[in-house]
């Protein structure tokens, strides 16, 4: 007795020692990260959870929410490949944030094939995934049916923005290339209008024109052997080619960007009403 | 029952302290990877410090992660840690040097007025060393604003009383100063204007002025020479466009390039104020 | 980062902390030194890598012409280019990219649409200030 009282007063302080990186601090560690949205050290930081509970699906869930959240969910899909999960009970959670990552990382039609085809899911969310995903792909007929097929009772978030969103998908229209370059042959420029460079067109026509115009000026001033009138020719010949082209350009590029537009407008309606 | 009891408690402690790893192991292992220039490391161990020790080692904990920061070129996150410490740091010595050190990052980062907002915060009489830093400070910070007698006034009393060669030297470059901001954009546009050319010389710039004269000197034989062999109309319209873009960028460069030189030579002037004030400490 | 560590160490000297009395002004008047360095002006090839690799005489000469361009015409020109990469840059690129008949087309097409009248048309690289236009096909 009188060695072991001062022998557990010695010992004393090493009770109240913690170990700041076993499994309940770095816990609580990670929610506070997760929560105070530093998305890439709370991923560290469930990874070295997962290593110490390999099997704990709600650990796993966190961190693919993590890589999600974070706009890096290339990680959280690699993760997700290196995971055997075959022989576990799927988890519903763990596999609705893993549809959500397939959406946010780029792989609408992924995320509706297991939605569809795991039996995970229940049917609200099966007809969610399956909306978003056609909006991601930029179907808009099929969305429009998906949208109808969620009955009012699935509270869907956003609705009237999203179904606002599907009709302007639907009424888009964009321009034809080939017919843009076969606009500018007769009249240059008149393809860069048609594909809604007007301003572009304009100029077209007028630095060809102008050079057309001085070479011809030239050449009927002094025959053949001018070297202005040749380098006007020059400048026109090249204008004129590069009108052809730029035409062609202009419509692709009109169509690049009504395509990427809706893009961004899709992203910015979906990727938040995932959470 | 009692000693076995113990017994046990005893064990439980020991193996306590034997395994894992504490806040004060954390800690010392933030501070090796410190040592060891592993800046990312030791952010994240120091932040961790933060997260479960509370206030033990809060200061040390912050000022570490504002340097960290720094140091990793993100200000922004660094002044936090600074405002951080500033407003509950358990010393004065702690507050001041954090409030320097977010007014240097905030001079590094060429913002002198909001470094003035910093500095014009502290009290107005601080013990030695402070008021020197102050008042170094302060002098850049007025000086880069071109407040050169504040400055001059902010920085003089870092000399000692008596007349030395070094407190010379920088009453001189006080002057230098003076004259270098006193040049104006508006004056080498102008002249510029006159001649092309002139304004680049004025600014001390020989390369830009000799370019745009020879450029301007050539356009302008281009439309002479079109207008005896053709016609004025056809120099008129081929030449005036050309002429109008180097002629009227002359100009505008003119300006530019005078601001820039200003801008340059105060620097190197305020470099060597420094230097003076460094053998004169 | 040199700089930041010179303040560290006077940071951590004393304990780790930020405490330490600091006696001297030299920590102080390096890091303003610093904070007055002009910043470096890079030379005009230095600028423009893509003009220092080039494959056959006709390249070596275009490169040649690119950096007289920029050197003795673009640097007194009133205008500026809106696109990124600038006219000159795109012509150099195109050329070099895509051979001499699509690369000329190519730029043809380019200077028609540097007028600065459609900016609605292209995508903000915020970080040239300038509207993105790389070259492609």
């Amino acid at each position: 007795m009188k060695f072991l009282i001062p022998a557990f007063l010695f010992f004393l302080p090493a009770l109240s020692a913690q170990d700041l990186y076993d499994y309940a601090h770095s816990r609580a560690y990670a929610r506070y990260l997760l929560q105070s949205q530093q998305y890439a050290l709370a991923a560290e930081e469930y990874e070295r959870l997962i290593f110490l509970k390999p099997d704990n699906d709600t650990l796993r869930t966190e961190l693919l929410r993590a890589y999600r959240r974070g706009n890096t969910p290339e990680k959280g899909l690699q993760q997700w490949s290196k995971w055997q999960l075959e022989s576990r009970p799927k988890s519903r959670l763990l596999f609705g944030e893993y549809s959500k990552l397939l959406l946010r990382g780029g792989f609408p039609a992924e995320a509706r094939d297991l939605a569809t085809q795991s039996n995970v899911f229940d049917s609200s969310q099966i007809r969610r995934t399956v909306l978003y995903a056609d909006m991601l792909e930029q179907k808009w007929k099929q969305a429009n049916v998906s949208l109808a097929q969620i009955p009012l009772s699935d509270k869907l978030s956003r609705r009237t923005d999203l179904e606002k969103l599907i009709q302007k998908g639907q009424k888009q229209k964009l321009k034809k290339p080939w017919l843009a370059t076969a606009l500018s042959v007769p009249v240059p420029g008149l393809g860069k209008v048609y594909s809604g460079a007007w301003k572009d067109g304009i100029i077209s026509l007028l630095f060809v024109g102008v050079n057309t115009w001085q070479a011809v000026r030239r050449f009927d001033k002094e025959g053949t052997d001018t070297f202005w009138g040749w380098i006007h020719s020059g400048f026109a010949l090249g204008l004129y080619s590069g009108n052809l082209y730029g035409a062609h350009k202009a419509a692709r590029r009109y169509n690049q960007k009504k395509i990427k537009q809706l893009q961004h407008e899709t992203e910015a309606l979906v990727f938040p009403v995932l959470d | 029952m009692k000693r076995r009891l113990l017994f046990f408690l005893c064990w439980i402690s020991a193996s306590g302290w034997l395994g894992g790893q504490n806040l004060e192991q954390t800690l010392a292992f933030a501070r090796a990877q410190y040592e060891a220039g592993n800046t990312l490391t030791a952010l994240k161990t120091y932040q961790r410090v933060l997260f479960f020790g509370g206030n033990v080692h809060r200061d040390e904990s912050q000022s570490q992660l504002a340097t960290l920061h720094a140091s990793l070129g993100e200000f922004d996150r660094a002044a936090f840690y600074y405002d951080l410490i500033y407003q509950s740091a358990g010393t004065d010595s702690l507050r001041y040097e954090a409030l320097f050190h977010k007014t240097a990052s905030l001079m590094l980062q060429q913002q002198p007025k909001k470094a003035l907002l910093e500095l014009l915060a502290l009290p107005k009489n601080l013990p030695e060393p402070w008021q020197s830093r102050k008042r170094l400070y302060l002098g850049a910070a007025h000086f880069s604003i071109r407040e050169f007698e504040l400055a001059r006034q902010d920085l003089l009393p870092l000399f000692g009383a008596e007349d030395s060669a070094q407190k010379a030297e920088f009453e001189k470059l006080f002057r230098h100063a003076e004259r270098v901001a006193r040049k104006s954009p508006k004056t080498a546009r102008l002249l510029s204007m006159f001649f092309p050319g002139a304004g680049q010389f004025y600014a001390g710039d020989v390369k830009n002025g000799l370019n745009s004269l020879l450029l301007n000197g050539l356009l302008g034989y281009w439309f002479v020479a079109t207008g005896i062999n053709y016609s004025f109309i056809d120099a008129g319209a081929t030449v005036t466009p050309w002429l109008f873009r180097y002629y009227g960028g002359g100009i505008r460069k003119a300006g530019e390039i005078l601001e820039a030189k200003q801008e340059e030579r105060l620097k190197k002037t305020f470099q060597k104020v420094l230097q003076t004030i460094e053998v004169e400490r | 980062m040199i700089l930041w560590s010179l303040l560290a160490v006077n940071l951590t000297a004393q304990g780790h902390t930020l405490k330490t009395t600091q006696h001297t002004l030299q920590p102080d008047i390096a890091m303003l030194s610093q904070a007055f360095t002009p910043p470096a002006k890079p030379r005009v090839a230095d600028q423009f890598s893509l003009s220092k690799v080039n494959t056959n005489e006709l390249q070596t000469v275009l490169s040649g012409l690119f950096l007289v361009y920029k050197s003795f015409f673009s640097s007194q020109d009133n205008q500026r280019c809106s696109f990124h990469p600038s006219c000159s840059e795109f012509g150099l690129e195109a050329v070099k990219k895509l051979g001499v008949v699509k690369g000329v087309i190519c730029t043809c097409d380019r200077l028609t649409r540097c007028n600065g009248f459609s900016p609605e048309q292209y995508e903000i690289d915020f970080k040239m200030r300038r509207l993105k236009d790389p070259v492609s096909w």
